[in-house]
């Protein structure tokens, strides 16, 4: 494999791995905010604690390119889709549109997990 | 590693474990959530507003449907909280990293939130509602394995 191929592949890992975190903060960021919003505490407090765990998974372990970190995080994926499901607000369409994004990331990062040992 | 695994005390070897069943846990909870909404657990809204959710469905569809829909969001978070922490409870946390120890502090911090706010929502004259109790039992146990194995993850050697 070239170099270039390499380097490339490399950048890539690091721009979704960039997007991916920056979604898991803001989501935090977000869901502290929830009972500012006129949303129970509890639903706050959960999706705070939800969104910090999968920050610090996707922070620390992802970075390391250990695979279960990237199957793990594709519960991202599936808890930010599925609200649409369930509620019919707009602000389930940002979620899906995030949801969305961290799919293409995991798809883009995958080679980065699975790539064959040289 | 059979050396490293006879000088753990008894919390060390047992900590992973505590926080899969509290994963695992999480995941059954969340899903009944889920598939059941606000009537899989009546007692949290006869704790919070002093009525059953058929009462509240028969009084106000609207506000029935809004905190149904709550109920199943939260239910949601409670099946991925499990499905996060049982993962990393079976490898970085098992393993003995210590920013999986750091996190799972985390678990502990979130009881104590969930069971003040059981706490404040409560209805003068209903009772605390389940989640209360399960969320101080979790987090006594939390606290105490997390605290009581400190010597695993903030070992010098360990990462």
């Amino acid at each position: 494999m070239s170099t270039q191929t390499l380097i490339a592949r490399g950048t890539t890992f690091e721009v979704c791995w960039i997007v991916l975190l920056m979604i898991s903060v803001l989501a935090t960021l977000n869901h502290i905010m929830l009972p500012l919003y006129g949303d129970p505490v509890a639903l706050g407090i959960g999706w705070t604690g939800f969104s910090l765990y999968a920050t610090v998974v996707i922070a620390i372990p992802f970075r390391r390119r250990e695979k279960w970190a990237w199957y793990i995080s594709w519960i991202l994926v599936v808890g930010f889709a599925y609200p649409i499901l369930i509620i019919r607000e707009s602000y389930t369409v940002a979620y899906l549109i995030a949801a969305g994004l961290m799919a293409v990331s995991l798809l883009l990062t995958g080679p980065a997990f699975f790539r064959k040992e040289m | 590693m059979a050396t490293q695994s006879k000088q753990e005390n008894f919390f060390e070897r047992s900590a992973w474990v505590l926080f899969l069943v509290l994963g695992l846990i999480e995941i059954l909870f969340g899903a009944g959530d889920m598939a059941v909404g606000i009537e899989n657990d009546p007692a949290i809204l006869v704790s919070a507003i002093g009525i059953t959710p058929s009462e509240l469905k028969a009084q106000d569809l609207l506000i029935y449907n809004a905190m149904d829909q709550q109920q199943k969001l939260i239910g949601l978070e409670f099946l991925m909280t499990g499905a996060l922490i049982s993962i990393i409870s079976l490898t970085a946390f098992r393993r003995g990293e210590r920013w999986a120890w750091f996190t799972f502090w985390l678990i502990a911090v979130e009881m104590i939130f969930g069971v003040v706010s059981q706490y404040n929502i409560r209805q003068p004259g209903e009772s605390l509602a389940p989640p209360f109790y399960s969320g101080l039992l979790f987090a006594v146990l939390t606290t105490l394995w997390l605290a009581l194995s400190y010597r695993k993850y903030l070992a010098r050697d360990v990462e």
